[in-house]
């Protein structure tokens, strides 16, 4: 016993690392990143002139009445869209929530023609989901025209799609007993779920469809750059016509924007503990959506809104193509996405990591308040943003999308990273300094240890969404997927447009299928060890 | 002297936690603290292995005064400083071996320390440490799937693996049955014994402090009430520095915080 055993973690460790290595090692290839060019003298001079360019930010009264018009767009939008995304996804989840299954709650046999039903639904709702808010804008807009109201149909069905699934889980999820004993007592479903299940989810439900409206704003702003109106669309004419102090300006209005919504969310979250605030956020939530219908609807009469276009252009999507050069044209794009979203967030640990440290107050509170400052602006920005931005310093293709995925995840996991560490037990660090260990060192064998795993966890969670986001940064001109899809509906080869969604959607519901092996797995294995 | 008080006092925020403490401990000797919850017993254990910094009055330790050292001097004292807290201060998902091996990074270098997570580089002597306080078997398993006692004895591993030249303990057997503390009273008196290291224990029972150490410092409001060998401690003594305690539990134990997924993460 006494001549200790080899360290059991050695293996695994050793071949996780190897594994992690060969998965990143072609990335690098494939998506021709090279951070070294950043540093090219020739890059950085037109980066240096484009930057200088933003100041000073553009505040001619013509310009900056534009700006406000088209932020009010965006926020009517956002708050349309998700209105829409509502009156979608209320009826979805009440049909296919297993909360409210008979067979479910007594035990009784299901039917099979209900169950088939409700499978269809379901799979609707992952074609709804699975398609990124901005491919069916691009959709709309190539079908239907310019405007606004594309970029609220997508914001409908795409969030339809997401609010009927996360709706029918947070039914799911509540306790049981209640709706059982109504059930066996025969209520409807009606009666069972108006009784039983909505008055204890209720403050989850609005809680997390005000974090979608958070959600929709951002989406909403960057609209504009498949012609969907709002801001995106003058951040759009700014940057191509290389006018930094309107671009500066736009990012201005646009942070602030953001800045503004998640101090709203907060707000309503804490009314909803308040039957008064609960009151006021309901009418609140029946009056914004109708004051934007108001705002947005004499520019969709005067576009107007060809929907027999739309018919036919659905039509001329079929059949797919499925010629093998296609095919292979598909396997190349979806491995450069992959390689994007691999390459990325990992760039993204590395710098979240760098940023946790200060932001979390461990060197200084001027440190601490760049830091925080810089997170917010990398968070802030969108990656489809930033993909644009990248587009400028290294050009169109692949590179761009890892350059944008990088900046924008960085912002997200510093600040959770932050959060952690800031969460994290004092005690063992504090204790190795009594010991004599240096900052370093306390900090690795103190701290590490404690928010390590949650880091992991983390960027997991945040690398599967990249794939999702790496598949659409090609809309503006960075690479995979995107840009092809981009490509293929500019030039009006709707087959082949549809062969990518078709790619785009498989992808999106084998990383679906995936991580939730993985998590239940995870979930397992916690399990175990309490 | 290893360690003295010169009328030390301790101000935190606007409290005065101690005052006019005055004690001289020689090299090699050992004496256990007494007294009532919030007498200030840990504080001044605090004082000693300068996480604090006296308000009022002196404090030297092992022969330097901590406040004036350089930083490097500093660090190079507390390597010699072993502290045992009430709970071990363990980071939840690290594993023993390390949890232990941080004993010595005081005295190790900064790259050599890092490389010892990836691979442990004295495995065989944290073995044989955990051996000392029956946890050999433990080696390589995480500390969260430790019961509360058996972590406790991994924090004693790690002081008896750093070996310091003054050992700190602050009601280290609180959490352990009585037949397990006072084994463990035993061994780190007999530790400290062998290496001639000198000892300072906090103890909430006054049976052990009276069966294994030679002299008892009772402290009650912040103050010294008595400083004597074990055959001058009487009853009545006992009783003076314990009357009027009621019995408050403190109910603060280690908060776990959950891994968990939130859905802020997406969009």
């Amino acid at each position: 016993m006494l001549n200790h055993p080899s360290d059991p973690a050695l293996l695994p460790r050793l071949l996780w690392s190897g594994l992690l290595l060969l998965l990143l090692a072609p990335t690098l290839p494939l998506t021709g990143f090279n951070p070294l060019a950043l540093f090219d003298g020739a890059t950085l001079k037109t980066l240096a002139g484009f930057v200088a360019g933003f100041l000073p930010p553009a505040s001619d009264a013509i310009f900056l009445g534009e700006v406000i018009r088209s932020t009010v767009t965006t926020l009517a939008v956002a708050t349309a869209g998700l209105a829409l995304a509502m009156l979608v996804g209320m009826p979805l989840a009440f049909a296919t929530t297993r909360a409210l299954d008979r067979h479910a709650l007594t035990g009784a046999s299901a039917s099979r023609w209900a169950e088939a039903g409700k499978s269809l639904l379901r799979g609707l709702m992952v074609l709804l989901r699975g398609v990124p808010e901005i491919v069916w804008a691009l959709l709309f807009v190539r079908a239907a025209g310019l405007g606004s109201l594309p970029a609220v149909l997508a914001l409908g069905l795409a969030y339809g799609g997401m609010l009927g699934k996360v709706y029918a889980e947070i039914l799911e999820s509540q306790p049981r007993g209640m709706a059982r004993a109504l059930r066996a007592a025969g209520a409807g479903r009606w009666q069972v779920c108006g009784y039983a299940l909505l008055p204890q989810a209720l403050p989850e439900l609005v809680s997390y469809t005000v974090y979608r409206w958070e959600c929709a704003i951002r989406a909403s702003a960057v609209m504009g750059f498949v012609g969907a109106g709002g801001i995106g669309q003058l951040l759009d004419t700014s940057i191509k016509m290389m006018n930094g102090g309107e671009v500066s300006t736009l990012l201005l209005v646009f942070l602030l924007m953001v800045l503004a919504t998640e101090g709203i969310s907060r707000l309503s979250r804490r009314l909803l503990e308040s039957r008064r605030g609960g009151a006021t956020l309901a009418a609140a939530g029946m009056l914004v959506p109708l004051a934007s219908l108001a705002w947005l609807l004499p520019a969709w009469r005067e576009a107007g809104f060809d929907s027999g276009s739309l018919l036919r252009f659905a039509g001329e999507f079929l059949p797919p193509d499925a010629s093998p050069a296609l095919l292979a044209d598909i396997g190349r794009g979806a491995l450069e996405t992959l390689a994007m979203a691999l390459l990325g967030t990992a760039l993204a640990f590395a710098g979240a990591a760098l940023l946790a440290l200060p932001a979390s107050g461990r060197v200084g509170r001027v440190l601490k308040g760049l830091a925080r400052l810089l997170l917010n602006l990398l968070r802030g920005i969108p990656d489809l943003l930033w993909a644009a931005l990248a587009v400028l310093a290294v050009g169109l293709g692949p590179a761009a999308g890892v350059l944008a995925l990088a900046l924008h995840t960085s912002g997200v996991l510093g600040r959770l990273f932050a959060e952690t560490l800031e969460n994290a037990p004092p005690a063992p660090e504090q204790a190795l300094r009594a010991l004599g260990a240096g900052r370093l060192r306390a900090f690795c064998y103190g701290l590490l240890p404690e928010v390590w795993a949650q880091w992991l966890a983390y960027a997991l969670y945040r690398g599967e969404n990249n794939i999702r986001a790496a598949a659409v940064l090609g809309i503006v001109g960075a690479g995979g997927l995107g840009q092809q899809l981009y490509l293929a509906l500019s030039l009006f080869q709707l087959p082949t447009a549809a062969s990518l969604i078709l790619a785009m959607l498989l992808l999106s519901w084998l990383l679906e299928q995936l991580s939730r092996l993985l998590r239940q797995r995870l979930e397992a294995a916690v399990g175990q060890m309490a | 002297m290893s360690l003295t008080f010169d009328q030390a006092g301790l101000r935190l925020g606007e409290a005065q936690i101690l005052s006019d403490i005055s004690l001289t401990l020689a090299d090699g000797e050992q004496a256990a603290l007494i007294g009532p919850s919030g007498a200030g017993k840990s504080s001044l254990l605090l004082l000693a292995n300068t996480v604090y910094h006296p308000s009022q009055g002196a404090v030297s330790v092992l022969g330097r005064d901590p406040w004036q050292c350089s930083r490097r001097e500093l660090q190079r004292l507390q390597a010699d400083i072993g502290t045992v807290y009430q709970a071990a201060p363990l980071p939840a998902r690290q594993r023993v071996v390390n949890a232990v091996a941080a004993g010595r990074l005081g005295r190790q270098g900064t790259l050599a320390s890092l490389l010892a997570l990836l691979r442990p580089n004295d495995a065989a002597g944290i073995s044989r440490t955990l051996q000392r306080v029956d946890l050999a078997d433990k080696l390589w398993a995480r500390c969260d799937q430790l019961s509360g006692g058996q972590r406790q004895r991994v924090g004693i591993a790690r002081v008896l693996y750093q070996a310091p030249r003054l050992l700190l303990a602050d009601e280290p057997v609180s959490a352990l049955d009585p037949r397990l503390a006072e084994e463990t009273v035993k061994r780190l008196v007999d530790d400290a014994r062998t290496r001639r290291a000198t000892l300072l224990m906090s103890l909430h029972s006054v049976d052990l402090a009276l069966a294994y150490f030679p002299r008892i410092i009772g402290l009650r409001g912040g103050r010294i009430a008595f400083d004597l060998p074990r055959a001058e401690v009487n009853a009545e003594l006992i009783e003076a520095l314990y009357a009027g305690e009621t019995l408050a539990e403190d109910g603060s134990g280690p908060t776990e915080v959950e891994a968990g997924f939130p859905r802020g993460v997406r969009c």
